[in-house]
């Protein structure tokens, strides 16, 4: 937590993680590739039938793929999110987990447009989306947010990059492959750490982490209308986009701390992500958790109150234990009470607990999603009257689940890949420590 | 000596063999054959009507067709031989073959003078001779020509259809035709809209009240269809006449609005992606320009 | 240039100009002036510029050059898919369903099936029970696509591929459709159908063009629903679903002629709402559905009449209302 100023060879510590893997390293990636395989293969098996194969039928038109995407985005932008406040609000602490932050919403918003593509009947119609767009339809928004974001992430993880790039490209002891040190010259833009350079870098910096956080913002809210335009009972409600902005951020800052977690055991980083990392995203954890269950409350005691026929039917969905009782009470049991109770009393609260909490929150706001996509589908105005039991309950079946997993596999692979390439904590921005970065606002002095 | 042996043994079995296969083989389609000249004919049925078309044409409609249980099945490209008997004189009138419906249609245009006595009823006769599938039948109406005509009559905006009747009595005079049920319709897309029924009284007249909020075309028009309708003596006679009477209903194309349904977004949702878009997209360009000097810078340096 | 385009066209669709019927004139010289003529069939090759008389489909007599029988035929059969964008110049559609006549008999269901090639499973008309409250009775409640007029399903979709038109009806161009299934939770009556897997239908009407009007052959990945049948509008028939229905139930006609027609009678529309008390089945969701519905007040049948030709399978769907 508190790096002492001394640690300018700090690059030298982290670069045995960019050399050459061990064969633990091919084993896990190996392990990863044949859940990747085994989705490939789903994915053909859908490709051939039909999306017939999948549990989603004419009511539940959606099914977990749709909660996957939702899911991925909540991630992506809450990792951007929390990076460009982090970066932009100078907080020193925060400075070792700016990468893991960044990794996270740029991964993730790579594979979350990708089951949205799953969903969709006619992939090789795609172009279909630009040649006829509709500006009306919240799914033009969502085409237009999406790549827009992808973009600025992109880039900003680059911009990100930049310095530590060119660190590398000044070590000449590293011992990596020549295409690899071609590719640090490369990307480091000739970046020496003048000031002027350092001043222009900053400006950039700051630029992209100001306009990400409205666009991240603005993005997930897009999603969050797209079933909050519908007139459907639980999804036509106005609380729906700062809802979804919410526990996005929430599900970011727990996915977060079991990063942070995994990178300590992992790599040994405990000298840069100690105990208060944990203690700190843990009580931002527990304000989030009480926004999260006022939220909540808001939303059901409304539908609950006036007791509308459709809405109130969907209501003793959730709390009929032959329905989704058992989920309901079990996600919003996890998301709005575990962490005040595990991180909130001192006792409970330790390094352990505070990540397995946060593993149990990331699962429970899933069902979360599940409990907002897949109940009130089935619960359309005109309750549905059909003989066919699938057409009237929807349960994934194993292509959805293969490729549920084969996305979680890919996540996973992705970070173990950009580990790779370059230092897992923003190391020439920990180095840079005693300097003063200029904040863009300032006057000219 | 050996040959003799094996055509022996040919000629009593192999030969006979074969012969047994090409009779069974021969004899299943001739059976077949024989069967269907067994059947009986199938009884067949005919519906004969006459329709008296406005501009006075007369039409015999034969439909012939089979019924089979509640199934009915037209008998097509039969010939129906259509003929008049008035008086003691007959006279055919023509011979039309049935369509893919079971229809054999004969016009006869109002030029076309019957023969006889025009205050006599006229019986109209359509025979179809049959086959071997088929058994005969015929079909028969008489009827009376009737002379129906309208006019159009508007009082204290009051809108009434004026209806004459007439027949010939047997000096070959018109003289009215009453208590002959009348039927009013208006013209609609799929079928015709009744707006009264009435009786001719003993001068040939009635009347029927028009609606007075009945929508026509673009400018009102509207098509009246005064009916007499499977009557025993007149058969059907219509007389159609368009009319300015309807409520005039704007079939102007309105353009569609700009709407969430329609082709056109509404235009504050355009300049609202506009401006969010620029927005973003000119910060971005504006980050992307620091670090083209920040290469700039490292170049210098070189 | 366009007035005139849709003027020809307005003539080329309209009824009038449909000879349905077959038959032969007589004129005053009734014998050298016979012509057989046999429009529909088009077995016989007629010889251009004679002129002939027919008898079109409303009872008028038309005198016409043969030669444009067939042509005109031909063209009343399908319209260019720009056509089925714009709709039927001048005309509103509108159903209108009398519930106190239904009895569940199915069968506009088996006819929309059959006239659209649809799988048993797939009903574009489908008819629920619906018991409102606890002291109400159930009735029958059949349900095509509601045509709204201000559509949810339009709205959301991206790309264009569903459209209303200017006659008031909803289509789809399967051609153009992603299969998104973003207009199926749009619909709030769950009208829409997603083609799952690839549709079993026979090889010669896989193989047809599609026409939006006739929704025919489906597609795999695509969506489809209830089309309002303005195919049969232009050859001047109602939609299957109301000439099958064996109790006159469904009405079915133009707003802007303030007539329904049942297949058998013609009413007023007006009428049939103010004697009625005609609505709107979720009036408050202000998604202005062309579908009117009669209360269903002084019933012909009773509502139990209606699980007589079900099967077990198909009671099934209705369990949770009759117990």
């Amino acid at each position: 937590m508190k790096p002492d100023n001394k640690n300018k060879n700090l690059i030298n510590e982290f670069t045995p993680f960019l050399e050459r893997p061990d064969k633990v390293w091919f084993l896990k990636i190996s392990v990863l590739f044949l859940f990747i395989a085994i989705g490939f293969y789903a994915f053909y098996v859908q490709v051939k039938k039909g999306h017939i194969v999948t549990g989603m039928r004419d009511h539940v038109v959606w099914g977990i793929y749709i909660i996957n995407f939702i899911f991925f985005l909540g991630l992506s932008y809450a990792g951007a999110l929390i990076s460009c406040i982090f970066h932009l609000a100078r907080i020193q602490w925060g400075k070792p987990l700016m990468r893991m932050l960044e990794m996270t919403a740029t991964i993730s918003l790579v594979i979350a447009p990708v089951y949205i593509l799953l969903c969709i009947g006619r992939v090789d119609r795609l172009h279909h989306l630009l040649i006829y767009a509709r500006i009306q339809s919240p799914i033009t928004w969502d085409v237009i947010a999406i790549v827009t974001d992808l973009f600025f992430c992109f880039v900003f993880l680059y911009f990100t990059h930049i310095r530590d790039f060119a660190r590398l490209r000044d070590l000449p002891e590293i011992k990596v492959s020549r295409w690899r040190k071609r590719l640090y010259r490369f990307l480091a833009l000739g970046y020496r750490n003048t000031p002027e350079q350092a001043k222009y870098l900053n400006q950039a910096l700051d630029i992209m982490a100001a306009i990400i956080i409205p666009t991240s913002i603005i993005a997930y809210s897009l999603l969050a209308w797209l079933f909050g335009m519908n007139l459907r009972p639980g999804w036509h409600s106005s609380i729906f986009a700062p809802y979804f902005v919410l526990t996005a951020v929430y599900s970011g800052i727990a996915l977060l701390i079991v990063i942070m977690w995994i990178y300590r055991k992992v790599y040994n980083l405990e000298k840069y992500i100690t105990i208060e990392h944990f203690y700190y995203l843990g009580f931002v954890l527990i304000i989030l958790d009480l926004f999260y269950g006022y939220f909540t409350f808001s939303e059901y005691i409304t539908e609950w109150y006036n007791s509308q026929k459709t809405p109130t039917l969907l209501l003793y969905k959730f709390f009929n234990f032959s329905e989704y009782g058992g989920l309901f009470i079990f996600s919003n049991f996890i998301a709005a009470f575990l962490p005040l109770i595990i991180i909130g009393i001192p006792w409970f609260r330790s390094v352990k607990s505070i990540t397995i909490t946060s593993a149990l929150v990331i699962v429970a706001l899933w069902i979360k999603r599940y409990l907002i996509i897949v109940p009130t589908l089935e619960t359309p105005y005109i309750p549905i009257q059909d003989n066919r039991a699938e057409w009237v309950h929807y349960s994934a079946t194993w292509v959805e689940w293969a490729l549920t997993l084969a996305g979680i596999a890919t996540f996973i692979l992705f970070f173990i890949f950009s580990s790779k390439i370059a230092p897992i904590i923003p190391v020439s921005a920990m180095e840079d420590k005693t300097k003063k970065i200029k904040i863009f606002y300032h006057k000219k002095n | 000596m050996k040959i003799q042996i094996i055509n022996k043994y040919l000629f009593n079995k192999v030969y006979y063999k074969i012969l047994f296969i090409l009779f069974v083989i021969y004899s299943v389609p001739a059976r077949s054959e024989d069967n269907s000249k067994i059947n009986k004919p199938i009884k067949s049925r005919m519906y004969l009507t006459y329709d008296k078309l406005t501009d006075g044409t007369k039409v015999l409609t034969a439909k012939l067709f089979t019924k089979d249980g509640k199934i009915f099945t037209p008998i097509v490209n039969a010939p129906v031989c259509f003929s008049v008997e008035n008086d003691t004189s007959t006279l055919e009138l023509g011979i039309i073959s049935t369509d893919k419906e079971g229809l054999a249609l004969l016009y006869l245009s109002k030029h076309y003078q019957l023969p006889g006595n025009l205050g006599r009823a006229y019986i109209f006769h359509a025979e179809y001779s049959g086959n071997d599938e088929y058994i005969p039948v015929d079909g028969q109406v008489e009827i009376k020509d009737l002379l129906l005509d309208f006019k159009l009559a508007e009082k204290d905006s009051e809108k009434t259809i004026e209806i004459t009747v007439n027949e010939y009595s047997s000096e070959d005079t018109l003289v009215p035709a009453y208590d002959v049920e009348i039927y009013g319709y208006v013209k609609r897309l799929y079928s015709l809209l009744e707006i009264g029924v009435e009786y001719s009284d003993d001068l040939g007249m009635t009347s029927i009240e028009f609606p007075g909020d009945l929508p026509g075309d673009s400018i009102g028009n509207l098509t009246v269809i005064i009916k007499v309708e499977d009557s025993d003596i007149y058969g059907n006679v219509e007389k159609i006449k368009d009319i300015n009477w309807g409520i005039p209903v704007s079939y102007k194309e309105t353009k569609t609005p700009r709407a969430l349904w329609a082709d056109e977004a509404p235009l504050w949702m355009i300049i609202a992606v506009i401006v969010i878009l620029a927005g973003a997209w000119f910060n971005f360009f504006l980050a992307i320009f620091k670090l083209y000097k920040v290469r700039k810078l490292g170049k210098i340096r070189k | 240039m366009k007035a005139f385009s849709n003027k020809k066209n307005k003539r080329r669709y309209s009824p009038r100009r449909k000879f349905l019927k077959s038959g032969l004139v007589l004129s005053a010289a009734f014998i050298s002036g016979s012509t057989s003529i046999s429009s529909c069939s088009g077995d016989n090759s007629t010889k251009s510029g004679k002129k002939t008389r027919l008898l079109t489909q409303d009872g008028n007599l038309v005198e016409v050059d043969e030669s444009n029988i067939h042509e005109s035929h031909k063209h009343c059969i399908k319209a260019s898919l720009k056509e089925e964008r714009k709709g039927i110049p001048g005309r509103k559609f509108v159903m209108v369903i009398d519930l106190a006549k239904c009895r569940n008999a199915r069968k506009c269901i088996e006819k929309c099936q059959e006239a659209h090639n649809l799988p048993p499973d797939q009903e574009w008309m489908k008819v629920y029970l619906i018991k409102d409250s606890q002291h109400t009775e159930p009735y029958w409640f059949p349900k095509p696509c509601f045509h709204c007029d201000n559509p949810p399903c339009v709205k959301v979709c991206p790309v264009d591929a569903t459209f209303k038109r200017k006659d008031g009806i909803v289509l789809i161009d399967n051609h153009r459709c992603i299969g998104c299934k973003f207009c199926l939770t749009g619909c709030p009556y769950s009208a829409r159908i997603y083609n799952w897997k690839e549709p079993e239908i026979p090889e010669d009407i896989k193989n047809q063009q599609y026409s939006a009007e006739t929704s025919v052959p489906a597609m795999i990945g695509t969506v489809s629903k209830c089309d309002f049948c303005p195919d049969m509008c232009r050859i001047g028939k109602v939609p299957h679903c109301v000439s099958a229905c064996p109790n006159g139930a469904i009405y079915y006609g133009d707003l802007n002629e303030d007539a329904v027609s049942n297949g058998n009678e013609v009413v007023r529309f007006s009428e049939l709402m103010s004697d009625k008390g005609g609505y709107r089945y979720a009036e408050e969701l202000g998604t202005e559905p062309c579908v009117y519905y009669l209360p269903p007040k002084e019933r012909i049948f009773p509502v139990k009449s209606g699980f007589k030709n079900l099967s077990e399978e198909e009671k099934a769907r209705y369990k949770n209302i009759i117990k």
